[in-house]
């Protein structure tokens, strides 16, 4: 599928502030053998000068800052991108530290009790692709979908405790669940096509789930908890990954100044025609 | 009339005495100050001790107590008796450091590059990647020079039979090097002839050498680098010696809030506009550097400095990420270090240390809980640590629950009787007490130690603990020729 | 320098002269109290009230108070820490501002800071009732104390200069409130001022204002004892070699911002330079016919308005980071970036990922 993304986040504040440092991950990932970004443009207001790195993940994070006093950023970040159903051809590789590394606690998973618990059933399946897909089916069966009753920042124990959540969460949860049984198991932003809350598909929020390593024959797989479709497929862009949700967030930020902040975001995931898509222009833009 | 040293009794058959010898003579390099010493009478101790006494108010030289209302400030206790190092064992300290961190140095270079030394199992993989210290985030990130530990000072103790050991490495923000200058100064004062009957060697260029030191690891090839010293602010116990450091070197002490990130370069701001900084000296953790990546709430930090460094525009001093090698479960693995990159046995050893995260270990280590000194493997200070002969069988269970919880962060070492010198436990009276040594290491383009360091001395009688922040004080080191 | 060295050392110097000049009216008012009191009970809240207009908001003091009296108006003009005017706020916050610049300044401007801080924090209401006088000159002579070990002991360069910009703005300014404060009493009520001098009680109250600047013999030696409110206006608001007139003040923080930038007579370089230039100006070739002209109110207001502009501009140009760019017309708009507390940075909020 041709998809284009726009993901637009806008910061206002009562009292003019100062001093705003952002980082921002919103480059969809490129060349991942299922997916490759045809553009990306990434706009800020007030202007600002863009700078980019490749993180330890392999990300693609800009950055900017704003010296003067302002009192509103908006930043627009628009993409298109080339998805397919998983294409690689076994085996697959993977760095061994970093798969060790990916099997252990981090800041928002972790191995509390109810997980040990829980985890307890999953133990007997070998297969390291079936025990993934069981506990996948597991969050989704049990777990309620509900926005409002975690935060941005509720670990795997709350998500636990609460039996409720969100994408993000739910990708927490099966990380701890999968990192507890001995399969690395990695976060992922993203976006998901069609899932929006309406028919356009606006006003959505960005998507999180995970990606497990099964072995070298099917290599790092996409397991998306929070929906009954449990595989990953072409509908699914993948901006990056990380441990969890806090090697990845799409937009962080400080500023100086005494203000309340309001923050609002909007996502739209749109199909483009292929003859569309070819217009936006074949090859990977620098942002302006 | 008694002399000072005629009621020492250095016990030397308990302890090993930087004094006395084992027949109980006194060695030979101490020779001179022990006569000059016995010439003292109580009112020469205490006029010497007046005016050391003032010279140290005169500079302000202070530290901070915490947990008192505004945090109390000190003077830190100083020893009128001068530690002595012969030029020779000094020189097998020296030869031993300068191994030590450029190994050290190599390590961090691999871990945060290509990681060899994991691939090839020489450390568990998961004893990095578990450090607190570990900054993954910054793998790949080369700062100049490939250098990462620009200013360490080890700690450094003698067993009984005197043979120096490394305790701890301190690769992230030693303190105390101002002390050392300044005890220095005030022996000078207090002792003129004393000091002149020993050619002692000059510690007095150390800010000289350090700002060197800074100036080389500048990312910019300008003749003059800005060069500043970052300080978590007045508050800090050590507040005194960056405010010294940075008069000494003629260079800004600056807080978080006098840096600014502006397109991914850093600046002070200055009554004259913002100034390009290009290396920062800083005495501020990780964790505290930059409130975009590591810590939101740190007040102390610059938004954007590490993007700033990421990208090369500014050095920090010491890099980031360099805790996990002074790790004391790492601190184990030091020997092995040695002879992995530099294929030397190493000069100084390791105090012997039992790993909690390896199950053979962990079986002995709580088996013997009242014999061994546990220390969790992130913290210093003598904090969060169990000396088991001074413990009780309570604390000995609780400590015992901690490190089966969480095996990773413990490691255990036998009591060490460290060694002894003779010391003013009361205004006349001398007695001995437990000293260590902790001497300051420079990496630029080379590797330089100053010839002498701080010797820290547990002035409270039969005292093991050093640390200023528990009671201890210190006292001035010379290294004389032979 | 660093910016935040300079803003320390300007609030510094800026909160210890407060703290003097709150003083000041204070052992005044206790001393034109002990003048009246044959004439009048001094009980009356009209010899307290306009203390509280002068040095700080009538509103918060009704806030905090049920009465104008000696005691309540000690109270929160002394120790109050909720009135972050009160001598002990001032000289707290001198201290801390001190505090962080404490490589900056000598040991001895420290100690004497330290030791007027001990002294307040001692103090009882009790003692400062039973002897105003004695209570009140420890703290003038505190921070004259402070200001000679300050120039004796500290160099002379930029840093010093900024000391002396705030010691003077602050004095210029508290003088301005003063003259302002009293004038209106004294002529209120009485329609015309020439019918002032005719009361004696007034005389007395003149003379208290004299006073309180410390300016009681140098204006005789000029007037002898021509104690006219105009003779009084001249000499406090334009005299040029009396160092607590308005002038005076004005032409003191001129010197200094003018030795820091570079700026002269003929040419300015900045903003700020140009603002305290122009009320120099204004300063010195104005008469006291053209004040009364104006009105003493309205000419002492835009003094007043004026010293304000002048540290908003001083704070743009020397303690927030200056760019080009940045030269906003609009003051609100330029935030502290330096300072006390000024530092910290909030971190944004973050977006869940819940579809």
């Amino acid at each position: 599928m041709i998809l284009k993304v726009e993901h637009t986040t806008l910061f206002e504040y009562e009292e003019p502030i100062y001093e705003t440092a952002t980082e921002v991950r919103l480059h969809p990932a490129n060349s991942t053998g299922s997916q490759r970004c045809a553009s990306f443009n990434l706009q800020v207001t007030p202007s600002a000068m863009l700078f980019d790195y490749t993180d330890f993940y392999g990300n693609r994070v800009h950055h900017f800052n704003i010296l003067q006093s302002h009192k509103q950023v908006r930043i627009m970040a628009t993409s298109v991108i080339e998805t397919q159903n998983h294409t690689a051809t076994a085996p697959h590789e993977e760095d061994e530290i970093v798969l060790l590394d990916l099997l252990s606690e981090s800041r928002y998973v972790h191995f509390d009790p109810a997980i040990l618990a829980l985890a307890a059933q999953f133990r007997p399946i070998r297969d390291p692709y079936l025990k993934a897909i069981e506990i996948c089916r597991h969050i989704n069966g049990t777990f309620l979908y509900e926005p409002g009753v975690t935060d941005v920042h509720s670990t795997s124990a709350v998500v636990m405790a609460l039996g409720r959540g969100v994408c993000q969460d739910f990708a927490h949860i099966m990380l701890a669940l999968c990192r507890h049984l001995g399969l690395p198991g990695r976060y992922v932003s993203g976006y998901l096509y069609g899932g929006g809350s309406t028919p356009e598909g606006q006003d959505e929020a960005s998507h999180a789930w995970c990606e497990v390593w099964c072995g070298k024959e099917k290599g790092w797989t996409g397991f998306d908890p929070t929906h009954k479709t449990l595989l990953v497929d072409d509908r699914y862009i993948k901006i990056g990954t990380g441990r969890d949700y806090s090697d990845v967030p799409p937009v962080r930020g400080t500023y100086k100044g005494a203000s309340s902040e309001k923050m609002s975001v909007s996502v739209r995931v749109s199909a483009l025609e292929p003859a569309a898509a070819e217009a936006v222009g074949q090859r990977p833009k620098e942002p302006e | 009339m008694t002399r000072l040293f005629d009621l020492y009794d250095a016990e030397p058959a308990r302890y090993f005495d930087e004094v006395i010898r084992q027949d109980e003579s006194p060695r030979s390099h101490y020779d001179i100050l022990i006569r000059r010493f016995n010439q003292f009478s109580a009112d020469d101790i205490r006029t010497r001790r007046e005016v050391a006494n003032i010279f140290f108010r005169n500079q302000g030289i202070t530290f901070t107590v915490y947990g008192v209302d505004e945090g109390t400030e000190r003077i830190f206790p100083f020893d009128l008796i001068p530690r002595i190092i012969p030029g020779s064992e000094w020189s097998t300290i020296e030869r031993g450091l300068i191994q030590r961190i450029t190994a050290l140095n190599l390590f961090l270079s691999d871990i945060y590059q290509s990681q060899k030394i994991l691939r090839d199992k020489v450390i568990p993989a998961e004893l990095v990647l578990g450090s607190k210290h570990f900054r993954r985030e910054f793998i790949g990130v080369r700062p100049p020079l490939d250098i990462y530990i620009h200013v360490t000072g080890s700690d450094i103790i003698r067993d009984l039979d005197g043979r120096y050991l490394v305790l701890e490495d301190n690769l992230r923000t030693p303190s105390g090097v101002s002390y050392m200058l300044q005890n220095r100064n005030a022996m000078k004062r207090a002792f003129p002839v004393l000091f002149n009957r020993y050619t002692v060697r000059p510690v007095e260029n150390y800010p000289q050498q350090l700002l060197r030191t800074l100036q080389e690891i500048s990312p910019s090839p300008k003749p003059d680098p800005n060069v500043v010293i970052l300080t978590p602010g007045v508050y800090n116990s050590a507040y005194f010696e960056h405010s010294f450091l940075a008069q000494q070197m003629g260079v800004e002490l600056t807080e978080g809030r006098d840096l600014v990130v502006n397109n991914n370069k850093v600046y002070t701001r200055t009554t004259r506009g913002l100034q390009r900084v290009d290396v920062i000296y800083r005495r501020v953790d990780d964790d505290f550097l930059d409130p975009l990546v590591f810590r939101p709430d740190s007040v102390l930090g610059v938004a954007g400095l590490l993007n700033a460094y990421r990208k090369g525009n500014v050095t920090l001093a010491n890099a980031i990420g360099t805790g996990v090698a002074d790790d004391k479960v790492i601190y184990s693995f030091v020997p092995k270090i040695i002879k992995y990159y530099l294929g030397e046995e190493p000069v100084l050893d390791n105090v012997e240390t039992w790993l909690a995260s390896d199950p053979k270990h962990l079986k002995y280590i709580l088996e013997n809980l009242d014999k061994l000194v546990v220390k969790a493997a992130n913290e210093s200070g003598g904090y969060g640590m169990l000396v088991g002969p001074q413990s009780s069988a309570a604390e000995r269970e609780a400590f015992a629950e901690k490190i089966v919880a969480d095996p990773r962060n413990y490691i255990a070492q036998p009591t060490i009787s460290l060694s002894r010198h003779p010391s003013f436990v009361t205004d006349t009276e001398v007695a001995p007490c437990h000293i260590d040594l902790r001497p300051y290491v420079l990496y630029g383009k080379s590797v330089s130690i100053v010839p002498g360091g701080l010797t820290r001395v547990a002035l409270k009688r039969g005292s093991l603990v050093v640390n200023s922040s528990q009671g201890g004080g210190s006292k001035d080191t010379w290294v004389i020729d032979n | 320098m660093l910016s935040r060295v300079a803003e320390s050392l300007f609030w510094m110097s800026r909160y210890f002269e407060r703290a003097e000049n709150t003083a000041r009216f204070l052992d005044v008012n206790f001393n034109l109290l002990l003048d009246l009191n044959s004439i009048t009970p001094v009980d009356h809240p009209n010899y307290w009230k306009p203390l509280i207009m002068v040095m700080s908001d009538p509103d918060h003091f009704s806030s905090l108070y049920q009465e104008y009296d000696a005691h309540s108006v000690t109270d929160y003009l002394v120790f109050n820490r909720k009135n972050t005017s009160s001598i002990l706020s001032s000289i707290s916050m001198a201290r801390e501002n001190a505090r962080s610049v404490i490589e900056s300044i000598s040991s001895e401007m420290r100690e004497q800071l330290n030791n007027l801080y001990h002294f307040l924090q001692s103090a009882s209401p009790q003692q400062v009732h039973s002897d105003p006088y004695t209570f009140y000159k420890e703290i003038k002579n505190a921070s004259h104390l402070f200001q000679g070990i300050t120039d004796n002991t500290f160099s002379h360069n930029e840093g010093w200069d900024f000391v002396q910009i705030g010691k003077y703005l602050e004095r210029a300014d508290n003088s301005a409130r003063l003259i302002d404060v009293k004038y209106h009493m004294l002529t209120d009520g009485h329609g015309q001022h020439a019918d002032v001098v005719r009361n004696s009680m007034d005389i007395i109250q003149w003379m208290a204002v004299l006073k309180s600047c410390s300016a009681l013999e140098a204006f005789r030696k000029i007037y002898l004892s021509k104690i006219t409110p105009d003779n009084i206006l001249d000499f406090l608001i334009l005299d040029r070699a009396f160092p607590r007139s308005i002038t005076y003040s004005i032409c003191a923080a001129q010197e200094a911002l003018w030795r820091i930038s570079g700026s002269s007579q003929h040419r300015y370089t900045n903003n700020v330079d140009r603002l305290i230039g122009k009320m120099e100006a204004e300063m010195t070739y104005t008469t006291v016919d053209d004040i009364l002209r104006k009105g003493v109110h309205r000419f002492l207001e835009e003094v007043e308005q004026g010293l304000v502009k002048v540290g908003e501009q001083l704070h743009l140009l020397y303690f927030a980071y200056h760019t080009p760019k940045i030269e906003p017309h609009d003051v609100s708009e330029a935030l502290p970036f330096t300072g006390l507390g000024g530092g910290r940075a909030n971190w944004s909020q973050s977006q869940q990922q819940q579809q």
